[in-house]
């Protein structure tokens, strides 16, 4: 019998979390029979903050035969250093991309990192699964749909790969892959997003909604409370999607949080919620939420596609403060469209409504964004090198960006020391 | 923006220019007068919520300095602030005791870097000390799990206005989140641009802001969204 084929799978990660996406690959891969006792997987969960040296010594010390780094805008420069010293310490390595940095620039970040072989785009459960059987088996892997990849000279991207149904996908937490830990434990329901805000990655390639079933959720959810975990999260792009969803969910949960259970940092609609949604968003065990208003500015939100109505956006906040639940509301500085009198009055009107915290963040132009496709007709300027910081915009210049960026990040931390 | 009532609790006992003018010993108002002004905040509320920040003197010097906090947490405020030289905040159970009271935003008064600082205030070793009260309340907050806005508050005056950039760099090292430059009356701002130009450019620089009041001085138009502190309101004194 031959030896296994040895694939290490390596996220940075915000400190004290996994890899939600990488475990999804790993669970998927070996689930199937193609690679069951044929391939030997290591999950690395590092911090996002570690050296791209150490990182290197982490994966080579363990010897493998491919490296799988999941790439997100904020970890991709550390990845690519350190994809660069394992190539160069140890020229047999494969070493496969994956996530949304490199998903929609993948010929381009194959052409700036000869260590890369191949480039996983889009979900990358069924993709990675067949390329991990295709380089065990020592065929061209530029032949799997759903990857960019090296052949002879050329980099070649081969067809779109059709989307999964989503119960098909084996969960992180029911096939022990992924450990829940207290606090950073997230779960999904469904993937896509209704919305298209120009500066987000969020649903990009999915032309629909897809969820998992409420058996499912049900069952992870009961997995991880039975692991002692009663403080955890869902990452759906917006928790409140629709109004029998949320019923759903809410009903999915409520038995859970009658017993303490509390999610965090819920992202929602604000403008859909009134009392009744709010009542069902706490009998979920919700206690904090995310949401916009991203900006006020009329002619930034017509760039990004997104709607505002004031009121209902105040009655939204009002609606989850009556009931106990903290609102973040996040701002983005140098949004197309925006003038510095526009980013002022942002803040205004969100300390207005005293929502909890204000999150202040600078826009980062994503690879596959409106925004990213725009940016020259918008006059934006921003970094190439990943998180592709705004430089400037057409209508604020480089220096008032970062005054912006400092008093909001100023007001923002007077605004959350309160008693 | 976020609106704080500023309530002057007393004058002097904070560090100052003895150039300028000899140190004053600190004077207290009445706790009577000042919690009147508590309540007169809360009933004339423009905001969302009360916010009240204890102005004009050594917050610890005032001998009912808990009963004044006690007062506005019962009235309702959300953010309670005191200004201090920072010395006292490193003595005894200081630090954790005004955060257990209520507080949650610091000003520390600072007349330059170290040795400007000492000098101006005739008293060696005072910047030491207020940057190792700065130390010790972040540390207490950090033990108790609690946000605070530590930030600094600089008085100019002719014989400082060089030192600005250097307390701006001695705030930030200490970890405020903003600084406050509070030009004095007789100083000539315009004359002096370059200094202040260099305080908000070293602010910005390590992403920290720095603003000055009042909002009526006359700044370069480049310096505009600098002119004016988002977080302050009406005095009452």
């Amino acid at each position: 019998m031959s030896e296994p084929l040895r694939i290490a799978l390596v996220a940075l990660n915000s400190p004290g979390y996994q890899s939600l996406g990488l475990a999804y690959v790993r669970a998927h891969a070996q689930e199937d029979t193609r690679l069951r006792g044929r391939v030997a997987f290591t999950t690395l969960d590092l911090s996002s903050d570690e050296d791209p040296w150490w990182v290197a010594y982490r994966v080579l010390t363990m010897e493998p035969d491919v490296v799988a780094f999941s790439v997100m805008c904020w970890n991709a420069r550390r990845i690519y250093d350190a994809a660069a010293l394992i190539k160069a310490a140890r020229p047999d390595t494969r070493i496969v991309l994956g996530g949304p940095e490199v998903s929609e620039n993948a010929h381009a970040v194959l052409a700036d990192n000869p260590a890369v072989e191949v480039v996983v785009r889009g979900e990358g459960e069924q993709t990675f699964t067949e390329l991990v059987d295709v380089m065990r088996n020592g065929r061209k892997v530029s032949y799997v749909d759903g990857v960019t990849a090296r052949a002879d000279e050329r980099i070649i991207a081969a067809p779109d790969r059709a989307l999964a149904n989503l119960d098909d996908l084996p969960s992180p937490y029911l096939t022990g892959v992924l450990q829940p830990l207290q606090g950073s434990t997230y779960l999904e329901t469904f993937r896509g997003c209704p919305h298209s805000c120009a500066y987000c990655f969020e649903g990009k390639g999915f032309p629909q909604i897809r969820s998992f079933s409420p058996e499912r959720v049900k069952r992870e959810v009961q997995m991880i409370t039975d692991a002692g975990i009663d403080e955890f999260s869902f990452i759906d792009p917006v928790f409140n999607l629709n109004r029998s969803r949320l019923e759903l969910v809410s009903g999915i949960m409520k038995p859970f949080a009658d017993k303490g259970v509390r999610l965090h940092t819920i992202e929602v609609d604000i403008e859909r919620i009134d009392a009744e949604e709010a009542q069902l968003l706490w009998d979920a065990g919700v206690r904090t939420v995310e949401t916009g208003p991203q900006t006020v500015g009329a002619k930034a939100l017509e760039i990004c596609d997104r709607g505002f109505n004031r009121e209902r956006f105040i009655t939204g906040v009002e609606s989850l403060k009556n009931v106990g639940i903290s609102v973040e509301c996040d701002l983005i500085v140098g949004l197309p469209g925006d003038t510095t009198a526009d980013v002022l009055q942002s803040i205004a009107f969100v300390l207005s409504v005293d929502p909890g915290k204000l999150q202040m963040s600078t826009l980062c132009v994503l690879p596959g964004t409106t925004l990213w496709d725009r940016a020259d007709e918008l006059g934006l300027v921003y970094n190439s090198q990943p998180p592709h910081e705004v430089i400037q915009t057409a209508d604020i210049d480089f220096a008032d960006l970062r005054r912006l960026e400092a008093y909001g990040t100023a007001l923002a931390a007077r605004y959350r020391a309160r008693i | 923006m976020l609106r704080f009532n500023q309530i002057v609790i007393g004058e002097g006992g904070l560090p100052s220019c003895g150039k300028c003018a000899p140190h004053a010993d600190a004077v207290f108002r009445s706790s009577d007068k000042i919690i009147e002004n508590i309540h007169e905040a809360a009933q004339s509320l423009r905001g969302p919520v009360l916010n009240v920040s204890f102005v004009g003197t050594e917050a610890f010097l005032h001998p009912e300095m808990p009963l004044l906090v006690t007062s506005a947490v019962e009235a309702g405020a959300s953010r309670v602030g005191v200004m201090t030289g920072g010395q006292a905040l490193s003595h005894g159970n200081n630090a954790a005791g005004i955060l257990h009271a209520g507080v949650r935003h610091v000003d520390v008064v600072c007349l330059g870097d170290e040795a400007t600082h000492d000098e101006l205030t005739r008293s060696p070793g005072s910047f030491a000390a207020a940057r190792a009260g700065v130390k010790a309340v972040h540390a207490a907050a950090g033990e108790a799990g609690i946000h605070i806005a530590v930030m600094g508050h600089v008085p100019v005056c002719r014989h400082n206005v060089h030192a600005i950039p250097g307390a701006v760099m001695e705030l930030i090292t200490m970890g405020v989140i903003a600084v406050h430059l509070q030009p004095a009356n007789d100083l000539d701002v315009a004359h002096n641009i370059e200094w202040f130009g260099a305080a908000f450019q070293t602010g910005i620089m390590h992403g920290t802001w720095v603003c000055a009041e009042p909002a009526d001085i006359n700044l370069f138009e480049r310096w505009s969204l600098h002119v004016g502190d988002p977080c302050h309101v009406g005095v009452a004194r």
